[in-house]
């Protein structure tokens, strides 16, 4: 049996998926990858989503086993097409049981390949569409964002929602858009786009806003700028599109695009192997993960390693000296949702300048069963992505937190959304944030 | 076996409703496989999410001839959860409440699904533990646990999971419910229960025994130049009466796979290593300390550490635990066994198994639980290639058979399921598998409860060369063929029988062997417990008995000393049939088959004459609780099926 012929389950468009992953312990065909699953179990009781669920089909035993039986051939993808698609769209990608595997084995990884494989769309069509629109004609979307977030600014939202016609198939992501995004005040967009359209001619940092900072979060922006300008002399990029939507739900081609587009940017500069910094801790592992993408494709391997090294994330950024804004006299935590992994080094990073920072204050409130679920995954599976995040969130209750830090925007609308009902007083701090 | 067709799935989902039977491809082979190589489809999977739907549900697939196989975390290495014969799944992993917790009268009272450690976790701010530690206890089960009778580092000191449930109740595969108290007179039933890996029913509620958490942990790193160093001191630690909270071992070869990988502080240079723990008040434990040093210093230890603080110790245990993953990132497949060998058995066989993994170029870590001698070799392999799989299931019996040759057994801890089924004849004879076969015919006669597990299929011709009735007890076996109904006696001290016809056991009364190695003594049946003592000790050792002019096998048949079940190691009998059964030995762990030292136990002489048996001894004197008056028996159903299959003619009054 030729376990490494996993790119035979789609000849037509063999490109669309990773067949060689980065794993933990160093590079593996998808199919080998899959192998070191031995069935322990010991990740079971780690995963937000068996949790739930309790049964096997839902668990990254149950997950690691159907592409194995896929691979094998003893299950076909076309009998067992929409079962499989359940099960691929319930993991939330947290990450969480590859921590808890000994062999370390990538689960969320092989059920992002899964999920190409079966080339569903899972976002509901009308983000599905303005998601395209942000990859291939930059421009066109955010003068369309703009105009939605002006409408909402006006009432022309509320007004859709109270006449129940967001209610349409098709519109309802938008009501949760509308619920996650929180407000920013007139002063912080001013300041923002003024940031954006600041041109820096020789610059020692290139700082590339995620979309959620870019377009609803401008305080974040602004922080990052700030802790940017300490010691080198940034370039904002903005309307850069990341390519994370198109590696997480889409197709792999344009995610290559993307990230090749960034590359030839920086390759523009003199200084190629300048620092690219941002501010999302999902697009941080993602273009980490850069090399990946480019494994049949030499030409290419090469620069990706590279660009890979060069990604730094806003905790690489921080003063020796770093001071909290303001005294924090309720426990902080951090929150620990992000894409794959929380343990890449950013986490560990900011776990030790919180210890600095607040002493004991700083509370390890991690929720045995889960973490708020990754970018995106309230959209497609909004009744799970739910029950996830109010498990995430429940130790923050339980322990009286006044401030959570996250890593990403993203987070930061998870935890907000939540929080409205059950935490009123939280504060919600982005990384960047912390350098006063 | 019947087929599962349409019309019965309408008739399950009817009571377990429509949402919780699954029969699509990809369910049927998710819920194929546990932890072992073993895989077979079921014909459907029932997600069990109420307890109550259970009686009715088995009654219906009893009515049908439909096998069912209960599942929980499906962590096991014995290929439990296989369905061999078609069947159905009924997955329990959703019967996951906590009853009841009560501290004052030390118990919990759980479903079975209840993962091991979160029960842990409940029990912990009360100032509680359960005592069971399976290294799987994050993800499997208490009924799981039950039904592999599992046990951990920890079993040493306090046993395995057998010993720790006070009640259980059980669905019978024929939909009856049997609850089980071991407060019941008459034989262990619970104990029977435990590693009957879901043959005999489906355990649907547990209260378990929860214990005072102990004050005071120290943990102690020891290393030895010699394997045979290292289990002298544990041997004379356990005989002094000190039993470790845990002792966990490993050779020169796994400490250096283990130091490489995990980097937990382990001197690589000595030949075996041990992780030791002492629990209890503080002065206990300082005393304790200072007989482990000088036992270790006795013994050449070439470092004896400390943890000084909660990091240190977390640091000794993590390269333990990471044995495992050491082992995992190396290959796709690690391969776990368990062999179990009395104590002092161990630095031969590790030797002997040594051997085998170079003849076989395998490439395996060793751990091994130096108290109760129970070895687990962790083989590398690759599913996906045959001719390895075929090499690592080669070297693991092996290894097994290695560790029978040396007096012990093919499972301490995991079980047989379907795995290790083929070596039970190389383990047992014929009349005892034979007996293992009645116990099953008698509580399932259907075999629909996870059949043909356990035993194996063509034992007749395979099984271990029979050694026949011993001469000493032929006369008791022509009582057996007069086929005249007669009594056991002892002393009769308990039973005060005024029945004209017995069999009095006063001529078996030779104390065949003391191991003061091994910490183990082999007794007739009629040996008086005073006299027994009494040679003890002039070896100056000790067991768990009062003094009296009873006789061993009368205080053991009782029921009036249950606390030396659990220190009974193995029991030889004859039975109605004139079968002679021999089952366990000097190991102080055996998971394979169901526990025959529980079925005599208790049995009041009604199911065979029990002729000797193997108890543990210790080399401090016991607290010994006051014997229990003797209280007839209560049959239950399975009494009245055991009895009716094994004694058809009730020639044992
Ligand atoms: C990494 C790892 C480490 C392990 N370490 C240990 C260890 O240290 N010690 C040890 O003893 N074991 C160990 N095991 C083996 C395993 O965890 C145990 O055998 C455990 O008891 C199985 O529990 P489970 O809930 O997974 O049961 P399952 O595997 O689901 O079932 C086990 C058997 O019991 C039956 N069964 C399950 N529930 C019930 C029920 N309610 N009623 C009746 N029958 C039932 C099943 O049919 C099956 O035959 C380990 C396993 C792994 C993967
Ligand atoms: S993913 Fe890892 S932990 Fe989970 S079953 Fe597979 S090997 Fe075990
Ligand atoms: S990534 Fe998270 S949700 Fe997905 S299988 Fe692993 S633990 Fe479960």
């Amino acid at each position: 049996m030729n376990y490494d012929s996993f790119c035979e389950l789609n000849f037509k468009n063999p490109k669309q998926h990773l067949s060689v992953l980065e794993t933990p312990l160093g590079m593996r065909s998808f199919g080998q990858s899959v192998a070191f699953c031995n069935r322990c179990g010991l990740c079971l009781q780690s995963c937000p989503f068996y949790l739930l669920s309790l049964e096997e089909t839902f668990s990254p035993r149950g997950y690691n086993q159907a592409i194995r039986f896929l691979l094998k051939k003893v299950l076909s993808p076309i009998r067992s097409r929409k079962k499989l698609q359940e099960l691929s769209v319930s993991c939330t990608l947290c990450g969480r049981c590859m921590q808890a595997c000994p062999g370390q084995v990538p689960t969320p990884q092989h059920i992002l390949e899964l999920r190409r494989l079966l080339d569903k769309r899972f976002l509901p069509f009308t983000l599905y569409f303005l998601m395209r629109l942000h990859s291939k004609h930059p421009k066109i979307f955010y003068t369309l964002a703009r105009l939605g977030l002006s409408l909402r600014r006006i009432g022309v939202i509320k007004l859709l929602r109270f006449s129940g016609l967001s209610c349409l198939i098709g519109m309802r992501w938008m009501n949760q858009l509308d619920r996650m995004i929180p407000r920013s005040s007139k002063n912080a967009r001013k300041q923002w786009k003024e940031l954006l359209q600041t041109k820096e001619e020789a610059p020692s940092l290139i700082y590339i806003p995620s979309l959620e900072t870019e377009l609803f979060l401008p305080e974040i922006g602004i922080n990052m700028w700030k802790l940017a300008c300490i010691n080198h002399r940034p370039a904002l990029w903005a309307h850069t599109p990341t390519g994370l939507f198109e590696y997480v739900y889409g197709n792999l081609r344009e995610a290559r695009k993307q990230v090749k587009k960034i590359i030839e940017q920086v390759d523009t500069l003199d200084k190629k192997e300048i620092p690219v910094l941002t501010d999302s801790i999902d697009v941080y592992n993602f273009f980490k993960q850069a090399a990946s993408l480019f494994e049949d494709y030499p030409q290419w391997k090469e620069r990706a390693v590279q660009f890979a090294q060069q990604v730094v994330f806003a905790t690489d950024l921080f003063p020796e000296d770093l001071k909290a804004p303001t005294p924090f006299t309720t426990p902080v935590a951090l929150e620990y949702g992000a894409l794959f992994s929380r343990q890449t080094k950013p986490f560990q990073t900011i776990e030790q300048k919180l210890h600095t920072l607040f002493a004991e204050n700083f509370v390890q409130c991690r929720d045995r069963q889960a973490d708020l679920p990754a970018f995106g995954y309230s959209f497609y599976a909004k009744d799970k992505a739910t029950q996830i995040r109010a498990l995430a969130l429940r130790p923050l209750e339980n322990q009286h937190v006044g401030t959570v830090v996250v890593l990403s925007g993203w987070a930061m609308m998870e935890v907000s959304c939540k929080k409205k009902k059950t935490l009123p007083s939280l504060k919600v701090l982005h990384v960047a944030q912390l350098n006063g | 076996m019947a087929k599962l067709t349409p019309r019965i799935l309408k008739q399950c989902a009817r009571i377990i409703g429509k949402e919780n039977v699954l029969t699509d491809d990809l369910s049927l082979l998710l819920y194929a496989y546990d932890c072992s190589l073993s895989r077979s489809r079921p014909d459907g999977i029932f997600l069990i999410r109420r307890a109550e739907v259970l009686p009715p549900l088995i009654t219906l697939l009893n009515q049908q001839h439909i096998p069912f196989i209960p599942r929980a975390s499906a962590t096991n290495h014995a290929g439990g959860c296989a369905t061999l014969n078609g069947g159905v799944i009924l997955n329990l992993t959703h019967l996951n409440r906590i009853l009841e917790i009560n501290t004052e009268q030390g118990y919990a009272e759980v479903e079975p699904g209840v993962v091991t450690e979160n029960l842990q976790k409940e029990l912990e701010p009360l100032g509680f533990f359960y005592a069971p530690d399976p290294a799987s206890s994050q993800i499997c089960t208490i009924g799981g646990n039950l039904a592999q009778n599992a046990s951990g580092a920890r079993c040493l000191k306090y046993g395995g999971t057998l010993d720790h449930v006070l009640e259980a109740t059980v669905v019978l595969p024929n939909g009856n419910t049997l609850r089980l108290s071991r407060q019941d007179a008459g034989p262990d039933f619970i104990g029977l229960l435990a590693g009957s890996e879901g043959t005999l029913g489906i355990i649907t509620r547990l209260k378990v025994k929860i214990l005072p958490r102990p004050e005071h942990i120290k943990t102690f790193l020891v290393t030895f130049p010699s394997l045979e160093a290292s289990i002298q001191t544990v041997s004379t630690l356990v005989a002094r009466g000190i039993l470790p909270r845990c002792v966990e071992a490993m050779d020169k070869t796994t400490t250096r796979a283990v130091e490489d990988f995990a980097h937990a502080g382990y001197p690589t240079d000595a030949e075996a290593l041990l992780i030791l723990e002492l629990d209890g008040n503080t002065e206990q434990v300082d005393k304790e300390t200072s007989l482990l040093e000088e036992l270790c210093a006795q013994n050449g230890a070439l470092q004896f550490r400390c943890a000084k603080t909660e990091q240190e110790r977390e640091n000794l245990w993590n390269g333990r635990r990471a044995a495992y993953a050491a082992m995992a990132r190396l290959a796709p497949n690690v391969m776990v066994g368990d062999g179990t060998v009395p104590r002092k058995e161990l630095p031969q066989t590790l030797k002997k198994v040594r051997e085998i993994l170079t003849a076989q170029n395998s490439v395996a870590s060793l751990l091994f639980h130096a108290g109760d001698g129970n070895l687990h070799p962790q083989i590398i392999f690759d599913e996906r290639i045959k001719p390895d799989v075929i090499r690592a299931k080669q070297t693991l019996k092996q290894i097994l058979q290695a560790c029978v040759d040396c007096g012990g057994t093919i499972s301490g801890e995991h079980g047989i399921g379907v795995e290790k089924r083929a070596l039970m004849a190389y383990q047992y004879d014929k009349p005892t598998l034979d007996l293992f076969a009645h116990i099953k015919k008698a509580t399932d006669p259907n075999s629909l409860a996870n059949p043909l597990k356990i035993l194996p299929i063509h034992y007749a011709e395979e099984a271990r060369p029979t050694q026949g009735v011993p001469p000493a007890y032929q006369k008791a076996n022509e009582k057996f063929s007069a086929g005249e109904p007669f009594r056991i006696v002892g002393k009769n001290s308990r039973l005060k029988t005024e029945a004209k016809n017995c069999l009095s056991t006063n001529l078996f009364n030779q104390i065949l062997d003391i191991d003061t190695a091994n910490y183990t003594v082999t007794v007739e049946a009629g040996v008086v417990v005073k006299d027994l003592l009494e040679q003890l000790a002039q070896h100056r050792l000790f067991c768990a008995l009062t003094p009296s002019e009873g006789t061993i096998g009368g205080a053991v048949a009782s029921g009036c000393t249950p606390w030396i079940y659990a220190h009974l190691l193995g029991v030889e009998a004859l039975l109605p049939d004139g079968s002679y059964i021999r089952y366990g030995g000097k190991c102080v762990k055996n998971a394979a088959g169901y526990p025959l030292t529980r079925l005599f136990a208790g049995s009041q002489g009604k199911f065979g004459l029990i002729t000797q048996l193997t108890l543990r001894v210790f080399a401090n004197q016991l607290d010994v609780p006051t014997d229990k008056p003797f209280q007839p028996l209560q049959p239950n159903v399975w009494w009245n099926s055991l009895k009716q299959t094994l004694d058809p003619a009730g020639i044992l009054q």
